[in-house]
């Protein structure tokens, strides 16, 4: 199996931290051969580049091979820093307008993702931690809206040939049920919202009927959440066993261009 | 992919629900069976009634559906709904646990449980020696919701009734999880169910730590994926993990583990 979204680093509202190596060797005895990781510390500053080079710094070596993604904020970096993290060897840029507080379809935003969106995979990441539990130093966070999430999907992708290699990672079932009446382009999506499998059961298979089979990942969200979850998922889901496959191993590969 | 290969050994769901369509129930106890869940207690899904304090006729008949379901299905067994604002609260706990054999009394949203209200309901769940499980929401942000049970309510009840059986339901169910453990740690009638839709890495094994393995519940409440890979991934020792699987539930009920 491949983790299409993981992470080490530090959680600042409690006490959570693992390394590299660490999550990386879970990830092993779990099953999975390969990751992809960023690191969740420097989601936590608005200028993530200290955290990104010391994800560089750290070591790797394990059972589960990891492909290292960047935090990218925006609003705050620009296209030079797209280029030297391409230089830095990731293979893709993680960003949450939530966490860094920036409005999807500003123009300079939109115009650092699409550069970034040249050089490697783009993950939209919604909440990591349960809304419910949103810390009062977060209370300005901006809400991600569907009609801004569309409209940003829609320019994006607008000017690529070919495969379009954005993944919402970490979106509630609902969020992505209601995204597809507002935008039906080419976009991946991830088994890691809290609320798939729930009753009624068939939330696995609504999300292949509603993206194919081809545009599901399975992201782990592992080190802030117990890896098995996403994968019994996918397991328990009814969808045949040649799309488990591809949501398991194949999709990633395609959405990363590893 | 490979196989499930989970086996939970008999393990004990001490939160569900079911709900009006059948094929729902059905996929819930076929999923149970394939992961070895050997009991699923059972109340009606609150969602799926007309209000978060359902008027006496609708709890008399949302508490039959369920003891409809534990007659078609062995694993099934009823926790009984009950609006404690209704006046005839305690004829329908009493009927449910000492006619229909009920194991457990189940209270929802209608009012907190630091109201003397829901006393005589808890009265009957202690002559009764049954547990009683409580909906309570453990997110400290926002805003609470006036009649929805926090932590410091079920400090509360289990104060003033030292006897009763109480179940603190899905620490993992939303929110702050740290906090809510903590707040229980000195009540020994107190467990706490671990169930709902968050997989925080780290929160089973915290229950564990702060209230001991003896006080801690494997449930679903519905979310099976979640639940079944908080208990798999926690690091506990085996025998710790049987007791939240399985003894403790068992214990609770007077089962005779």
């Amino acid at each position: 199996m491949i983790d299409a979204l993981c992470m080490s680093g530090s959680y600042p509202f409690r006490h959570l931290t693992m390394s590299t190596r660490a999550v990386a060797e879970r990830l092993a005895s779990e099953g999975f051969r390969e990751c992809f990781m960023f690191n969740l510390t420097a989601l936590f500053h608005r200028d993530p580049w200290w955290g990104n080079l010391d994800f560089t710094r750290e070591e790797t070596e394990a059972d589960c091979r990891v492909h290292k993604l960047a935090v990218f904020n925006p609003d705050y970096e620009d296209r030079v820093r797209v280029r030297e993290y391409v230089k830095m060897g990731f293979v893709g840029f993680v960003t949450s307008p939530i966490y860094h507080g920036y409005r999807l379809t500003g123009r300079r935003v939109l115009g650092n993702l699409a550069e970034a969106l040249n050089n490697g995979a783009l993950v939209i990441l919604d909440l990591v931690e349960d809304p419910r539990q949103l810390h009062r130093a977060y209370a300005f966070r901006f809400r991600l809206r569907l009609g801004e999430l569309s409209d940003a999907l829609r320019r994006l992708s607008s000017g690529i040939e070919g495969e379009v290699r954005i993944l919402l990672s970490h979106f509630p079932y609902s969020d992505l049920v209601n995204l597809r009446n507002l935008y039906s382009g080419p976009v991946y999506v991830d088994l890691a919202s809290s609320q798939v499998l729930g009753a009624p059961y068939s939330h696995v298979e609504e999300l292949v009927k509603l993206y194919g089979s081809s545009n599901v990942v399975l992201s782990t969200g592992f080190m802030m959440k117990y890896p098995k979850s996403s994968v019994l998922k996918l397991q328990l889901s009814k969808i045949p066993d040649e799309d488990k496959g591809k949501i398991a191993t194949l999709n990633a590969h395609r959405l990363y261009g590893v | 992919m490979a196989s499930i290969g989970v086996d939970l050994g008999g393990a004990v769901d001490a939160h569900t629900h079911c709900y009006p369509d059948m094929s729902i129930n059905e996929e819930m106890i076929k999923l149970s069976r394939m992961l070895g869940i050997e009991q699923l207690w059972v109340s009606y899904h609150p969602y799926s009634m007309s209000s978060f304090r359902p008027p006496p006729e609708e709890v008399w008949r949302v508490n039959e559906f369920v003891y409809n379901l534990s007659r078609r299905f062995r694993e099934v067994r009823g926790f009984v709904h009950v609006n404690p604002l209704n006046e005839d609260a305690v004829k329908v706990t009493r009927h449910f646990i000492e006619e229909r054999g009920f194991i457990g009394v189940k209270l929802y949203r209608a009012v907190r449980v630091n109201r003397r209200v829901v006393d005589p309901v808890i009265e009957v769940a202690v002559e009764n020696d049954v547990p009683v499980l409580i909906h309570t929401a453990h997110r400290l942000y926002p805003n609470p919701r006036p009649n929805e049970s926090e932590p410091d309510d079920i400090r509360s009840l289990a104060l003033r009734f030292p006897r009763a059986k109480i179940i603190m339901a899905h620490i993992t169910g939303g929110g702050d999880w740290e906090y809510a453990v903590g707040r229980v740690r000195d009540l020994p009638n107190v467990y706490v169910d671990v169930g709902g839709s968050v997989a925080d890495y780290g929160s089973v094994e915290e229950a564990v730590k702060v209230l001991g393995a003896g006080r801690v519940l494997f449930a679903t409440d519905t979310l099976i994926a979640a639940a079944v890979a908080r208990i798999l991934d926690a690091e506990l020792n085996d025998e710790d993990r049987v007791k939240v699987l399985r003894l403790n539930a068992l214990r609770l009920i007077g089962d005779g583990q």
